[in-house]
This record gives C-alpha cells, structure tokens and sequence, in this order.
C-alpha cells in the first residue's frame, strides 16, 4: 500500500514536472528552456543519449503515425535539437524492421507540419524554426498532460486546490 | 521512381493452370512480397522472370531491360534464392566458392567468406551435411556475393525456424539500405513480409488480385463486424468477402466505401488475402 | 562453362576415388592376363558412366534450374557437359594406349600396330554412344533416360552377337579400310549433330 502511494506520488510529480517545464517552453526565452531542458535532462531521463522511438503492433494507431508523434514529442522535449540530423528513412526501417515507405512517410508528414526538413542527398535535420505552430503543438501536449495529471490525482484523492497549490509552487520554483 | 521490375500482361499456359495477364512493378529501392496460396502462380511468374520456363504472352523488363534479350547481363546482377538448396550434396562452401568466381564476373570472395563467418557455414563441410537452415542461409550468401542490384527470393523462409528466419530478415533489411538495391520475395508466409514488405502483391488463381503499397492496404481494408440482418440490408458490391457463422457475419470491406456507423477491425494482410480467396459468394 | 566443368569434378571427388579404384583394379586383372580388352571396354563404359553421374547429381540437387538463374546461358550448359564427356573419354583412352603399350613391351602378344587401332575403335565407339546417349538424357533427364540407354546399349550388342548367325558376307577388306579412315570424320559430324539436337532440345526445356 505504502509502495503503492509512493508510486503514485513519484508519478505525479513526474507529469506535474512536464507541465511546468511546457508553460516555460510558451512564455520564457531560449537560456531559459536550455536551463529547463537541463534540469529535466537529468532529473526525469537520466542518461538516455539515444533516440527511442517504440513501435506497437496492438496499438490501433498506423505506424506512420506512431513514428511522427513519438519524432515530434522528441523534438518538443528538446531531445531532438534544431539542426540534429534525424535516422536516414533506411535505417530508421531496418532498425524497427518496417517498411521504408511507412518510414518515408512519417517522415513526409514531419516535414510537411514543419518539424523535420529533408535535404537530398543529405538527409533530414530537425527544424531550425519555432513558429506558432510549436506552440500549438505544446498547447496541445499541455493539456494532454494536464489530463493525466488530473486523472492520477483523482486516483490518490488529491484536490483540485492541492493539485493548483503544487503546480503555483512548481511553477514559481521554475521562475526563480 | 524508376521500377527495377516490369511485369505487363505475363501470361503462361499449363494444363489445368493458367497464368493470365499478370502485371506489376516494382520501384528502385523497395521490397515486395508476392503472396498467394501454394500453386497460386508465385513460383510460376518468378520462373518467368528468370527464364527458366517460356511464357505465352506478355512482356517483363528488369533494370529496364527486356529479361530475353538482355538475359546473361541482367543475371550477372541478380541474386536469387530459390525455395530449396540447389548445390550438388558433395560440394563444400570452398568449391562452391571456386566454382562461382568463374561463373559471376563480380564475385567478391571477401564477401562470401564474411558471410559464411556471419552464418557460421563451416567451408569445408559438404552442403550434404548441412541442415535445412544452414543450406538456405549458404543459398543465401551466394546470392548476395557478387554485389547484385535486386534480389529475387522464392519461398526462401519457408520451412525454416523463427531464428533463422529472423536472420535472414534483417540481411534483407541490411541489403536495402542502398537504395539501388530492390527485392522481390514471394512467400506463403506472410508474417514475414507484413513487417518489411513496401509492397504487397497477391496472386490467385493466376491473377494478381492486387499489387499495392502495404501501408495504404492496411488503411483501406477493414473487417466489418456485423449481424446477419446488417449485413443482408449491405450493398453486396461493397463486400471483398465475408464469413457467416451462427451468430454474426465477418465480412472484408473497403473502410471509404461503407458509409454510416459499423464496427470495423482493422484487418491485417493475412486477412485481406484469405477474405479475396474466399469471396463474396460463399 | 569452366565454373560448370569446375562444378563436375569437385561433385564427382567422391566418386572418382571409386572409380579410380575400379580403374586400377582392372588395369592391374588385365596386365595380369595380358588381356587389355577387359580394360578397354571398362574404360568405355566409365565414359558414359561419367556424364551421366553428374547429370544424375544435377537433377537430384535441381542444379540445373539454379544455373539458369546465374548468368550461364543454357547452350553452355550443354556444351560443358559435351565437353566434360568428350575429355573424359579421351583421358581413358590414352589410359587404355599407355597400359596396352606396356603389355606389347613386355609380351609380344599383341603387335603395336593393333594395339593402336583397337584402342582408336575403342574411342570411336565410346563418342558414337555419347553422341547417342547426351541428347536422350538432356531430353527425358537421367531417371528416365534409363530404360532407353538400356535399348541404346543392348540393341547394338544384340546386333553384333547375331552378325555370325546371319550369314551375311564380310564386307571387303577395301570397305573396312575406307570405313576406318572415314570414321573420324564421321563420328566428328554425329558429335556437331549431336551437340545441335541437346542445345535444340534444352532451349525448349521447361524448369
């Protein structure tokens, strides 16, 4: 039980952490999300150097799909770095041993929604841009992770005043 | 995209089997899985390609090249498997070595000794004594030592164990990494090929019911699940194939086409072929 | 065509080591007996045995259609085993030319003269069967090929064993001589022939 508690707690710590670090990416300048960025490096992944991108069979979702979501979480995280050179489309499908056009076209929707851009004979490299529609993205990503925030807490029975009270704090922390 | 295979109207009599008006391509760069029942025409319109059997019609062109005229140059850069182990039982990985240095211009012995290294093919054992998986991967070392441009593989995993089976799959995906590299493999297993296959052609009867980028297979069919009533009120036009039993009917379906609310699984390749070959009829 | 006659020997090592044995035995049981006929016959018979083994591992192993697949044409594939039979042969019967040397040196038997010519008929004999046999395995395979080669070789035999019991009158010694310097020729032309028909009959062939 108290494992349990403890579990619970950690991870709501964890999803509340990836909220405050978000509002930053909105609001605050580069020194600022290059700060947060540190401090989730090596707090939340602890020394995962390489790019992880999970593939499920059950999972309704195409895998096309899964494969941008999980490009554009990294590059939202800030794992992926404007200019990084992403996986070729060939090693990205022998790696997880799909197809290379399932892989060519998550790749071509990354760089139609601007995230990724392709150069012949080069390769594709992170967006250099951070235009509105990274903020939508994060929008979206906020409110994503809100929900589960909120739906951890009603688990453990954690008010919505408690839950504002934390997130103030968090929040305010990050600001200092 | 450039297609490393054209197929147009391929066609081939045998007495109580007919190839009829086979076509498809195959880009640069890409793997295609030929799928289909045994004696469907797979291994038929693979030996077509290769010459081993004189077609009744028709037209095929590999890198471009008509595959009659152009024969001998065109197999100098093709790799090809064959469904079983085709070396002479008293020949040892070292002879085969020999003997095919003087058969491919471009044999590259560096390569085929690091791929029987990597297959673990002792070079001085007879194939005879080798087993199952062992004459498949040496089958496989073979074709891949002379640095082809597009491997054509009949029945290569079939009858092997998962392990190996797994191997071979990734020297596959290794192999198209260049992407002048192509492969064409035709498999009952389908498994295999739902993974890594680009495109999927699937022959029946001696017809190709449809030749398509997998991906956009996966998203266009769909398994209608449904009552019997449901299912009678449907356009019949609409369904690829379908499975009554006692109590609900199962039934192959383009997703766009159906319009209003159903429940529909996605179906998986192995799905999409067992519903065409059932049909709408039964 | 060298990879393929290559392919040949390595698949027939094992083989060889038996028939070399065989060879051997019977060169040792003919010097025995200063009887080189034994010998010569053997070695004619191994001939024809030796395409016809490689063809029967060929069609075991499907090697044939794995060929094709590589760029060999199926006109060399013919015309290494055409090859491979006729140097075969003629590796025999120069075998068969030294033994028979060596039992005229060490016996005055046999002239060497004769020695000469049987062993020059001897070959004769052993390409007209290939130029016979060849077509008829590239045509129906080594299985089945079988019963007919049985005709092919017992037919001839029949023949010549029912030649003294026909009565027919001996052909003038004038034939047989202009038989004899005819037949290189002639067998030559029945080999070319030969070779067309199997290359005719393999382009048809199926896999």
């Amino acid at each position: 039980m108290l494992q349990k508690t403890h579990d619970l707690e950690k991870a709501l710590e964890n999803s509340l952490f990836k909220v405050y670090y978000l509002f930053y990416t909105i609001n605050i300048d580069l020194d600022v999300i290059m700060y947060i960025m540190y401090i989730y490096n090596n707090n939340v992944i602890t020394g995962s150097d390489s790019l992880d991108i999970i593939i499920s069979n059950s999972n309704g979702k195409p895998i096309y799909e899964q494969i941008t979501s999980q490009i554009k979480n990294l590059i939202i995280s800030g794992e992926l770095k404007p200019g990084e050179a992403l996986p070729s489309m060939r090693l990205l499908a022998k790696e997880l041993r799909i197809s290379v056009i399932t892989t060519k076209r998550a790749y071509e929707d990354l760089e139609r929604d601007g995230f990724i851009e392709s150069i012949t004979g080069k390769g594709s490299f992170v967006a250099l841009q951070n235009s509105e529609f990274i903020r939508e993205e994060h929008l979206r990503k906020v409110e994503e992770y809100l929900q589960n925030t909120i739906e951890t807490a009603k688990i453990a029975n954690i008010s919505l005043e408690e839950l504002i009270e934390i997130m103030t704090m968090l929040y305010e922390e990050g600001e200092r | 995209m450039e297609n490393v295979l054209e197929v147009k109207n391929l066609s081939k009599d045998y007495e109580g089997f007919h190839l009829q008006n086979v076509s498809f391509s195959l880009p640069k760069g890409c793997i295609m899985g030929l799928i289909g029942e045994n004696g469907a025409g797979k291994s038929t319109t693979i030996k077509l390609l290769l010459n081993l059997i004189h077609r009744d019609g028709g037209d095929i062109q590999i890198f471009s090249k008509c595959n009659l005229t152009h024969e001998k140059a065109i197999k100098e850069e093709l790799g090809v498997v064959l469904d079983e182990s085709n070396f002479p039982d008293n020949l040892c990985a070292r002879d085969i070595d020999l003997v095919m240095k003087s058969v491919y211009a471009k044999w590259d012995q560096n390569v085929f000794s690091s791929y029987l290294r990597r297959f673990a093919l002792p070079d001085r054992k007879r194939v005879k004594d080798y087993s199952k998986g062992m004459k498949m991967k040496l089958s496989i070392a073979v074709a891949l030592s002379h640095h082809p441009r597009f491997l054509i593989l009949d029945e290569a995993t079939s009858g092997l164990d998962p392990m190996v089976r797994e191997e071979i799959l990734d020297i596959f995906l290794e192999f198209i990494q260049d992407e002048e590299h192509s492969i064409l493999i035709s498999s009952h297993i389908i498994s295999d090929l739902e993974k890594i296959a680009d495109y999927i052609t699937f022959i029946h009867k001696g017809k190709v019911m449809f030749s398509e980028v997998k991906d956009s297979l996966l998203e266009d069919y769909g398994i209608l699940k449904c009552t019997h009533t449901e299912f009678d009120q449907l356009d019949k036009e609409l369904i690829i194939g379908c499975r009554k039993n006692q109590f609900g009917v199962e039934a192959l379906v383009r997703r766009k086409k159906l319009q209003g609310k159903f429940l529909i699984d996605s179906a998986g390749i192995e799905d999409i072929m067992l519903f065409h070959s059932r049909g709408a009829g039964r | 065509m060298k990879g393929l006659i290559i392919k040949d020997v390595f698949a027939l090592r094992q083989q060889g080591k038996i028939l070399l044995g065989l060879l051997a035995f019977y060169a040792f049981y003919s010097i025995m007996f200063e009887n080189i006929s034994m010998l010569a016959a053997m070695i004619v018979l191994l001939c024809v045995m030796l395409p016809l083994t490689t063809m029967a591992y060929d069609e075991k192993s499907k090697w044939e259609k794995y060929a094709l697949s590589m760029p060999i044409e199926r006109k060399t594939i013919v015309q290494s085993k055409y090859l491979f039979a006729i140097v075969a042969e003629l590796i025999g019967v120069v075998i068969v030319g030294i033994l028979s040397g060596l039992i005229v040196l060490f016996t005055d038997e046999m002239k060497i003269m004769e020695m000469l010519i049987m062993t020059l008929v001897i070959g004769g004999v052993g390409l007209v069967f290939l130029a016979i046999i060849l077509p008829i395995l590239f045509k129906f395979g080594v299985e089945k090929a079988r019963f007919i080669m049985l005709i092919v070789v017992f037919i001839p035999t029949m023949l010549v064993m029912m030649i003294p019991h026909l009565d027919i009158v001996p052909p003038s010694i004038q034939i047989v001589k202009l038989f004899g310097y005819l037949s290189p020729l002639i067998i030559l032309g029945l080999l070319m022939f030969s070779i067309k028909m199997s290359i005719a009959i393999y382009n048809r062939k199926e896999f």
